[in-house]
């Protein structure tokens, strides 16, 4: 089994359980459409709402950003990305200014 | 001839010689140029030498509006002043909204060019047609606020808008701003130049209308850009709310909120003291430049700190970098009062924030002691320490203010000893809020833009707010750095700082189709038809130009790099940790960087590419 830190801030904590930081126990190598399956699978249906235009097709809604390790996910290979254990995996809603 | 989007007038003012005469603007300067930042880059490089002095007579301020201002365009209130920098010895434009911008457009002009300067102080007096220049010495020695106030009533007029210098641009601090009501022409020193002129402000009052050529086009452009702004996912529902402080949270989370001088990145959380929630607490009202349906700009009262209250102001995400997180400070309430502070005084936030950071530093390391700081312990964190030491910058008489008067590039010559490492400045303009070791395009940009470590010149949206256009991006990655690089450079001067509209709404909503929106916007404006290709070509245009007043200043490729700390020591902690860019990794970018410029290994803008941009007149500057 694998160990994922998941984070995030601002108007996601609400969907994330109410959690900023949390872990995740994955079996060995999951990607992190398993990492949305068992996050859909704690906290319903508005996790797919929330991030993703149709969660079928993998596309995220505009403006979401998605970090493993602090890369970006969809620079890497998407939901398709493998996930090791002690891995971080950010998401952060719609942000932008300065 | 000109049809629309243009007043098609050019206001000089010689200081000098006292003359005041209107020139015709050119339709191929509005093709070639479009407006604004081009406007103004392409006047400076025509009249005025790569090596005069900033803060002599040979010098000038060229303020320009693009097409959209003043029209309905949202967004559209913004105006450039072009110089060569004081601060950093470039070819220089800072950008304002607020509404004197298109209060000048009213009165009749596209541009207005100050050149000389005034024995004694003065202000120019704007109304239409009716341009004269007035004694301002019973203003010379007032703050901004005073300043503005006191000429509407010599006026009996308070519809005038008014853009003036306060304390820090007659004592030609390199980092006074041009002020105008709360918004500012902020970086590079542009009030010092002002003030070198003795000009202390500019009164205007304008009557007319911006024509615009093609009526139906345009609402149906304006149309669709309003469709597009309202689609999108944050700028209404986010952005308007919470204005630009809420990337507080977000460069945190990503750790490259910078810290303590960029000593300290990644290890302490400001988000409880400075986040969006907390400053939200602080928010009491709304101030939009003109014409924005957004209103990101929202004023903050502090309220809960003794020493602070009262102190009214809009602080921006930079401000809570500059004065909070640079300074180990988390006490919103500073912030607050230290942003008002140098709005009165003429200063700006950024670099005066910036330096005040370095020189804590410097304290902590000894290198300043408390027989240089007048007994102030300058430690990081101390706020009460570093609002103090705004007025005394701003006057830059003796002490800490004279040695900190002029930003951290001369401070860190005055002081040796290495600290030149961790000065946190490209060719003497002072970092914005974002550690460049999370987010290399944009550290490349800090590098390589044409006036310093501006973020506003080419914005790595890609790297901090993971925009996938023109597709994602890995923020430490270097490869292909160079080109992303050129690309939002040219993409921001020719979507924003030409047609003179805001930076925010192309972040927000139309990074997709930026360059078609100008182009039917300014096309419908004008009928001066370009493709989105040549918009942005107009972009590329003056970013070559004012690469070669640069080289003409004396410039050359060592000049564009990064201070020894972003090159050598890792984030140590937080969401950038153990990144940095290595010094072959940085010398990769910039050769790509160069290469996707079509300029040589030096730097050096190609024959090939300024005939391409139609500006081959520029060899010759360059001796060949």
């Amino acid at each position: 089994m694998i160990e994922i830190n998941v984070k995030t801030i601002s108007m996601y904590v609400k969907v994330l359980g109410g959690k900023s930081k949390q872990k995740m126990i994955l079996k060995e190598n999951s990607r992190i459409q398993d990492l949305f399956d068992a996050l859909i699978s704690m906290y319903g249906d508005d996790i797919k709402e929330t991030f993703f235009e149709k969660y079928e097709t993998k596309k995220s809604k505009p403006g979401t950003a998605m970090y493993l390790n602090g890369r970006n996910i969809f620079a890497l290979d998407g939901l398709d990305t493998e996930l090791k254990s002690e891995d971080e995996f950010l998401i952060l809603p719609p942000i932008a200014g300065g | 001839m000109i049809k629309g989007g243009y007043m098609g007038k050019v206001l000089r003012v010689n200081l000098s010689t006292g003359k005041i005469s209107v020139e015709e603007l050119s339709e191929q300067m509005a093709k070639d140029f479009m407006g604004g930042a081009g406007f103004g880059v392409k006047y400076l490089y025509d009249e005025v030498p790569g090596n005069a002095d900033p803060l002599g007579e040979e010098n000038k301020l060229i303020f320009a509006n693009g097409p959209l201002s003043g029209t309905a365009t949202p967004c559209a209130s913004r105006m450039a002043v072009a110089t060569k920098s004081p601060q950093t010895g470039t070819a220089a434009v800072a950008l304002s909204g607020g509404y004197f911008p298109v209060e000048f457009k009213y009165a009749g002009y596209d541009v207005l060019i100050v050149e000389g300067k005034s024995e004694k102080p003065v202000y120019l007096y704007i109304n239409d047609d009716k341009v004269e220049i007035r004694s301002a010495e019973k203003l010379w020695g007032m703050d901004t606020v005073d300043t503005q106030i006191l000429i509407k009533h010599m006026l009996h007029n308070q519809n005038f808008r008014i853009a003036c210098i306060g304390p820090a641009g007659e004592n030609l601090s390199k980092m006074a701003s041009i002020i105008n009501e709360r918004r500012a022409f902020g970086r590079k020193g542009v009030g010092a130049v002002m003030g070198s002129k003795n000009l202390k402000a500019i009164a205007v009052r304008g009557t007319k209308e911006v024509p615009i050529a093609n009526q139906e086009a345009f609402k149906k452009a304006l149309n669709t850009m309003l469709a597009t702004m309202k689609a999108s996912p944050i700028l209404y529902s986010e952005f308007s709310k919470h204005g630009s402080p809420m990337v507080v949270d977000a460069c945190s989370a990503l750790g490259i909120m910078p810290s303590e001088n960029f000593a300290t990145t990644g290890e302490k959380d400001y988000v409880p003291g400075l986040g969006a929630a907390t400053s939200h607490e602080a928010k009491i009202a709304k101030e939009p430049c003109f014409r924005c349906p957004v209103g990101c700009s929202q004023l903050k009262l502090a309220r809960g700190t003794a020493k602070y209250l009262s102190a009214l102001s809009d602080p921006e995400y930079e401000t809570y970098f500059s004065f909070g997180s640079q300074n180990g400070v988390d006490n919103l309430d500073s912030v607050i009062a230290a942003d008002a502070l140098c709005d009165r005084l003429g200063l700006d936030t950024v670099s005066v924030g910036v330096t005040i950071g370095f020189a804590m530093e410097l304290f902590e390391k000894g290198l300043l002691t408390l027989k240089d700081t007048g007994g102030i312990d300058l430690k990081f964190g101390n706020h009460e320490a570093m609002v103090d030491l705004i007025k005394e910058i701003a006057y830059k008489r003796e002490g800490l203010g004279a040695l900190l008067g002029d930003g951290s590039k001369v401070l860190s010559e005055k002081i040796g000893q290495g600290s030149e490492n961790y000065a946190m400045h490209v060719k003497g303009l002072e970092f914005p809020g974002y550690d460049p070791r999370g987010a290399f395009a944009h550290g490349l940009n800090y590098a390589t833009s044409y006036c310093g470590a501006d973020h506003n010149r080419g914005y790595a949206i890609q790297e901090i707010f993971a925009i996938p256009v023109p597709k994602p991006y890995d923020r430490f990655a270097v490869e292909e750095k160079g080109w992303l690089t050129k690309w939002n450079q040219d993409m921001a001067c020719a979507v924003s700082d030409c047609p003179t509209v805001c930076a925010f709404i192309f972040d927000m909503a139309l990074f997709v189709n930026g360059a078609q929106n100008i182009a039917d916007m300014v096309g419908a404006a004008t009928e001066i038809n370009l493709t989105p290709e040549e918009v942005q070509a107009v972009g590329e245009r003056v970013n070559n130009l004012a690469r070669v007043f640069n080289i003409t200043a004396g410039f050359t490729r060592a000049d564009d790099t990064l201070p020894e700390r972003i090159l050598t020591e890792p984030i140590k902690a937080g969401g950038s940790k153990g990144h940095y860019i290595k010094k072959e990794d940085f010398n990769k970018m910039l050769d790509d960087y160069y290469a996707a410029r079509n300029w040589t290994k030096e730097g050096i803008p190609t024959a090939e590419k300024l005939e391409e941009l139609g500006i081959g007149y520029a060899m010759e500057k360059l001796g060949k």
